[in-house]
């Protein structure tokens, strides 16, 4: 499964977040880097939904059939090598 | 992890005898033409054991292969570029956390460096560690990016089922 966002839920007495309406964000930053966002109930639960959606798309993985890994054992498995020299000079025109 | 096969080629030639040397694929392949069907030969080539970043599980119960990225030690890289690896800002050079990787020192996997192994070639000893999947999400993205895979079906495709999602969640 892909990343999604998660969250947790804390009492805004905690913290002294502001409130914040909708269709806006407040970015905190500190020494120049965004370091938290504060945004609006609805707004964050149409990304979270939006991100969740997304991860259940794109995971859909490919599984392998039974003919497909046939194949690939049939050309990745060693079978019996040649080793006698006569036969290896005969190939390479030796 | 062996390297990539490249002339010239070292055969082997059985118990006692020097290995036989082919200076390019085109021998291999006539000789092998004239011969018909398939000639499997023993390849002798260099390989090392090194700690890689593996990609994927097996693929199915009876194909025990994965997919890996060979790993750049960071006491290779040039002191003015370690900070740079470090940063992720080379987008081939996906760095490791080294908290979080039981390693000798810290590395960058090589994301132009993919092989493939059979899981008994692996320790089976615990992993050294794992990406999170912020992580994983990144290393994906490089990956599809450099091998210049295209998605771009997959992407419309994902764009449409999200939008058809986003319809009926109204």
């Amino acid at each position: 499964m892909a990343e999604t966002i998660r969250s947790e839920l804390r009492e805004s007495s905690r913290d002294r977040v502001p409130a914040v309406g909708r269709g806006e964000a407040i970015i905190y930053t500190r020494y120049g880097k965004e370091k938290s966002v504060a945004m609006h109930p609805a707004d964050f639960h149409r990304l979270v939904d939006l991100d969740r959606d997304l991860a259940e798309i794109v995971d859909g993985g490919v599984e392998m059939s039974d003919l497909a890994a046939e194949a690939h054992l049939d050309e990745s498995t060693p079978g019996a090598a040649i080793e006698d020299p006569a036969e290896i000079e005969s190939i390479l025109g030796l | 992890m062996p390297y990539a096969p490249r002339p010239p080629f070292r055969i082997y030639a059985g118990r006692d005898r020097e290995p036989y040397l082919v200076q390019d694929a085109e021998t291999l392949i006539a000789g092998i033409r004239r011969r018909g069907g398939d000639a499997e030969l023993t390849y002798l080539g260099p390989a090392k054991a090194r700690p890689v970043l593996i990609l994927n599980d097996p693929p199915h119960a009876a194909v025990q292969e994965v997919t890996a990225l060979r790993l750049l030690r960071f006491s290779k890289v040039p002191e003015h570029d370690k900070a740079r690896v470090r940063q992720q800002g080379d987008p081939l050079l996906f760095h490791l956390e080294p908290g979080r990787f039981d390693l000798p020192e810290e590395n960058a996997a090589i994301i132009s460096a993919l092989v493939a192994l059979h899981v008994d070639a692996i320790s089976r000893d615990a992993p050294a560690g794992t990406l999170s999947p912020d992580e994983a999400r990144l290393l994906g993205e490089r990956i599809v990016r450099f091998y210049g895979f295209d998605v771009g079906s997959l992407v419309e495709q994902a764009i449409l089922d999200l939008a058809r999602r986003r319809r009926q969640a109204r």
